[in-house]
């Protein structure tokens, strides 16, 4: 168990704060995705998603790439591939302590 | 973790699931085998075909087009990830192609008590269903209903309407075509949330 400790001790806090999770999750299912359907996607407010995506953005873990769609501004966002690794990698994680806390029950 | 698999399925299927776009299309193929019969239009006239065939193709386009600005505007875009075996999808979508095409021609020559042209397209909903991980329900409705028109003879229900010209089971299959066309909607729009009080 105390190598669980330590893979829960290792997590990495700018991936598993649960809101960027789970636009990092959204993420990794698409190639790009803009800020309305993230929006969408996770409920949270424009001042919230954007705050989470500007840590994600200096982290590296996010592109962020601003276009026009006819007249309208529209936020386009990517993983980078060392998000895409990140997330991969934190899931594995994730799911490694899913396993060792179900076996710590039955134990 | 029920929710974070939520958010990555939503995100995955996010096109699939916006079946507002086909239903234009889907309303046209009911419309078109409702209204060409009743008409008395020739079968083989190919000038009356084209007269319901070219607004045919304009109508349903332009509006499908509006539909798809409108999920824009209203959820926003999702560009999928590319395909990890393009050549296993194209396989996949040509064997439908054939069986479709085996099935519709087994059915205007033999007259056996079911529809094999229906049942591959049922098959064809199982199996996005199933490539879906069984995330898209509204495609085992869809099959569901498919299928049960399919073997509507079997139980002496002519589904094909021979008796009333043979138009019936393309109208029948647009009325289910479009159900499953709203039920992805419904699903799309029930899996997201809504946005905060205030904004747009």
């Amino acid at each position: 168990m105390t190598e669980a400790f330590e893979v829960l001790a290792g997590l990495d806090k700018i991936v598993h704060e649960p809101a960027r999770l789970a636009l990092l999750t959204a993420l990794s299912a698409c190639s790009s995705a803009d800020f309305v359907s993230l929006q969408r996607l996770t409920g949270l407010t424009k001042g919230n998603l954007s705050t989470h995506l500007s840590k994600l953005e200096e982290a590296g873990l996010i592109a962020i790439e601003k276009q026009f769609v006819g007249k309208k501004p529209n936020t386009l966002v990517r993983l980078t591939p060392e998000g895409r690794t990140a997330i991969d990698q934190h899931w594995q994680q994730l799911e490694r302590l899913h396993r060792d806390a179900q076996q710590w029950q039955s134990g | 973790m029920n929710e974070l698999k939520r958010v990555r399925m939503m995100t995955a299927h996010y096109r699939s699931l916006q079946g507002l776009r086909m239903l234009p299309w889907f309303l046209w193929m009911l419309a078109f085998s409702a209204v060409n019969p009743l008409m008395g239009l020739p079968q083989g006239r190919l000038d009356y075909q084209l007269l319901f065939i070219v607004p045919g193709l304009v109508v349903p386009w332009t509006l499908s087009r509006l539909i798809g600005t409108y999920y824009d505007r209203v959820f926003g875009r999702v560009e999928g990830l590319p395909s990890r075996n393009r050549l296993v999808d194209v396989l996949i979508g040509v064997a439908f192609v054939i069986l479709a095409y085996i099935g519709f021609f087994v059915d205007s020559q033999e007259r056996w008590p079911v529809s094999v042209f229906g049942l591959v397209l049922a098959l064809a909903f199982l199996v996005q269903w199933w490539l879906s991980g069984r995330f898209l329900t509204h495609c085992v409705v869809t099959a569901t209903l498919l299928a049960i028109l399919s073997l509507l003879p079997l139980v002496g229900i002519p589904a094909d309407g021979q008796e009333l010209g043979g138009f019936m089971f393309p109208i029948i299959l647009g009325i289910i075509l479009s159900i499953g066309s709203v039920l992805g909607h419904i699903v799309l729009v029930r899996n997201l949330k809504s946005l905060p009080q205030g904004e747009p």
